[in-house]
């Protein structure tokens, strides 16, 4: 009886012990690996005040200050930082954008980085994140991440965004989701995530397909993920180029006769967006400068200014007589990437319309 | 006592046909006339008196300015008439949030007119064109619709012309304001209306284009990565006299272009910041200095009616402070 009790002992003893080990696993998991390439912009924004959320300087804060300002970073990840550049991002350039491509790719090639943060100003990052959409060539996550008032305001909302993006980029199950973005709670895909407001903390969103997911405290939630091809699926690589094709965007409207199209051409654009009205209509106006632009060898795509909704191929005009490509559901300035990247690789309409429905 | 209302039609797929009554994509704009479309809601001599006029026949996507100043002429010859009660026009979706705060701006009448379109052909099933424009004439029928400027009606929904615009390319809820919503709603062929617009309009506007043949140029600049001033100057050449630049973020400009627009500005053109950003206000003096290259902000207005407002401003001014005022005022 004696000799029971001591082995029941034992075994209980034992089984605290494993449980301790196991709780001190759960407590000290490796922590991932993330590296922050800083680019400027409102996050990095200083304001003479703390009411200054207008009329403030952004992109004067070095990275290694943002991620010293939210100590918790070193909770949830090895973070290094890297100051790529230092720009208010109405101002980046096709060669930033190469620039940070290459960077993120050689960063990802290594085994001790797990993901990537990109702190980047608001006005441009979706073009940033559906660009590095379809360039990175690696599974492992990317976010960007920016704010709408810059560090010195009340309630500036870059400190959360930024950590939030940190675990985002920490979190394995972001893995093979593409380049997201992370403001304001909540995650988007890189491809049709666009500024809606000029001001307000909630400004990004997906028009009609909404986020990927939300954050909850500091957990990421996912409950969707994207259908089109990114990343290691793409056929784009930007390894040997330096520089991108010249692609222009123009608008129409009420009494529109082509000039800008004209003046796109002589600009030298190899290819054109044209922000259509309603469901990408070209206005009769516009068709003498839109056939001398094809003349020219110009590869027209039909988007629209409205926001959200497919671009009907052959609807609003007959694409395959003259040539022109659909953007699907793909705003302007989306478009205009992958044209040019598409430019990269061909001017075959047809090839480029297949692009066109697959990214 | 029924109202008399004019149907003034200018084509648009609410006239439209196509081939079959599942096609709702490949069709042809602008077909049937305007007696036409009357005669296939008979529904409407119910609640109106209705006369049906043609104007134009045309896809909206090529609307004119010539178009426009007829159409405004037109509208305001019948309103100063006792024999109108309202106007109704049936207009393609596409430019249709255009000529609706055009007609904002220069209507000399508080008597309703409403716009109104379709998202579908008339052949299509489940058209929404007969609906719209019954429920078009009965808000152009309604005391409660004067005074409150023109009037978009689509989807059983008012809009305030300053405001509506086309978010979405094919679905029926296309037509919205965002962030400032609907003035109210049509149910049961009667309008409900819960908000009013604040700013001037109609016979409180100091805009009046009788008389006028032609419009001053105003082209519209797209904000873009690493774009090029080269397009502005183009326009300028091409003899802009005003330039609305849809701006990235709160009608942000790369400084490339932010030079090429300082000097455009020197050249006597108007430069005015609006944002490709579909909803928010272009705060003054905020991402760049206002005062300093004497540019206007747009205040919520998108670029396209911010050109709108800038093209009759230049009928009567290019001081940017003067212009700067009607921009917070319309």
């Amino acid at each position: 009886m004696k000799k029971r009790i001591l082995s029941i002992f034992v075994t209980l003893c034992l089984l605290v012990v494993c449980l301790q080990v196991v709780a001190f696993a759960a407590e000290a998991p490796e922590k991932p690996n993330v590296v922050i390439l800083a680019t400027g912009g409102t996050i990095a924004g200083a304001g003479v005040s703390s009411t200054a959320t207008v009329g403030y300087t952004a992109a004067v804060t070095a990275v290694d200050k943002l991620i010293s300002n939210v100590p918790e970073l070193t909770k949830v990840a090895n973070v290094r930082g890297e100051q790529v550049f230092q720009i208010a991002s109405e101002s980046i350039t096709m060669e930033n954008w190469l620039t940070l491509a290459k960077r993120v790719n050689q960063l990802l090639a290594q085994d001790n980085v797990d993901g990537i943060v990109i702190t980047h100003g608001t006005d441009t990052l979706e073009e940033t994140a559906y660009f590095l959409d379809l360039v990175v060539k690696s599974e492992k996550p990317v976010v960007l991440v920016g704010s709408m008032r810059p560090g010195t305001a009340m309630s500036a909302d870059g400190p959360l965004n930024l950590y939030r993006a940190v675990i985002l980029a920490g979190t394995k199950e972001a893995a093979g989701k593409g380049v997201m973005v992370m403001l304001n709670d909540t995650i988007h895909s890189g491809r049709e995530v666009t500024k809606t407001i000029t001001d307000r903390v909630d400004t990004f969103q997906a028009p009609i397909v909404g986020a990927l997911g939300v954050f909850t405290g500091d957990k990421p939630v996912f409950y969707r993920q994207s259908l089109r091809k990114n990343t290691v699926a793409t056929e784009f690589d930007v390894t040997n180029l330096t520089s991108l094709p010249r692609v222009d965007i123009v608008y129409h409207y009420a009494g529109n006769a082509g000039t800008m199209i004209d003046a796109a051409v002589n600009a030298g654009a190899k290819g054109i967006v044209h922000a259509g009205t309603g469901n990408g209509s070209i206005g009769k106006a516009e068709y003498p400068a839109v056939e001398n632009a094809l003349k020219n060898g110009v590869v027209i795509v039909r988007s629209a200014r409205v926001g959200s909704g497919i671009i009907a191929r052959n609807g609003e005009a007959n694409d395959d007589k003259f040539g022109f490509i659909a953007s699907d559901n793909l705003n302007p300035q989306k478009a205009r990437i992958l044209l040019m990247l598409a430019l990269t690789k061909t001017t075959d309409v047809h090839e480029i319309q297949q692009m066109f429905w697959k990214y | 006592m029924k109202k008399n209302i004019v149907i003034i039609g200018t084509g648009g797929t609410i006239a439209g046909k196509a081939s079959s009554a599942a096609e709702t994509l490949h069709y042809t704009s602008a077909i049937l006339s305007i007696n036409s479309l009357i005669q296939e809601i008979p529904e409407i001599h119910r609640i109106a008196h209705v006369t049906g006029e043609q104007l134009s026949q045309i896809d909206s996507c090529d609307m004119t300015y010539d178009i426009w100043l007829q159409l405004a002429a037109r509208v305001n010859e019948l309103l100063a008439s006792n024999e109108v009660d309202g106007i109704v026009i049936t207009h393609g979706t596409d430019t249709l949030e255009e000529t609706a705060y055009f007609l904002n701006l220069v209507v000399q009448s508080q008597k309703p007119v409403v716009l109104v379109g379709a998202m579908r052909p008339v052949t299509a099933m489940s058209a929404d064109g007969p609906m719209n424009l019954y429920n078009a004439v009965t808000l152009a029928a309604n005391d409660k619709s004067v005074g409150k400027g023109v009037l978009v009606a689509l989807n059983d929904t008012v809009n305030c012309s300053r405001e509506v615009t086309k978010t979405n390319t094919m679905l029926q809820d296309s037509f919205q304001a965002p962030d400032l919503g609907y003035l109210g709603y049509i149910q049961g062929g009667i309008p409900y209306f819960y908000r009013l617009p604040a700013r001037r309009h109609t016979i409180c506007s100091e805009f009046d284009c009788r008389g006028i043949t032609d419009l001053p140029k105003v082209e519209i600049i797209y904000g873009y990565v690493d774009s090029s001033p080269i397009i502005a100057e183009a326009a300028v050449k091409a003899g802009a006299k005003g330039i609305v630049y849809a701006g990235l973020g709160n009608g942000n400009m790369s400084h490339s272009i932010r030079e090429g627009l300082i000097n455009i500005e020197k050249q006597g053109v108007v430069i005015v910041r609006s944002t490709r950003v579909s909803s928010g206000i272009v705060t003054r003096n905020g991402a760049v200095h206002d005062d300093e290259y004497h540019f206007v902000v747009s205040d919520t207005l998108s670029p396209q009616k911010a050109r709108i407002l800038l093209m009759l401003a230049l009928l009567t001014t290019n001081d940017p402070v003067e212009i700067q005022r009607m921009f917070w005022e319309y």
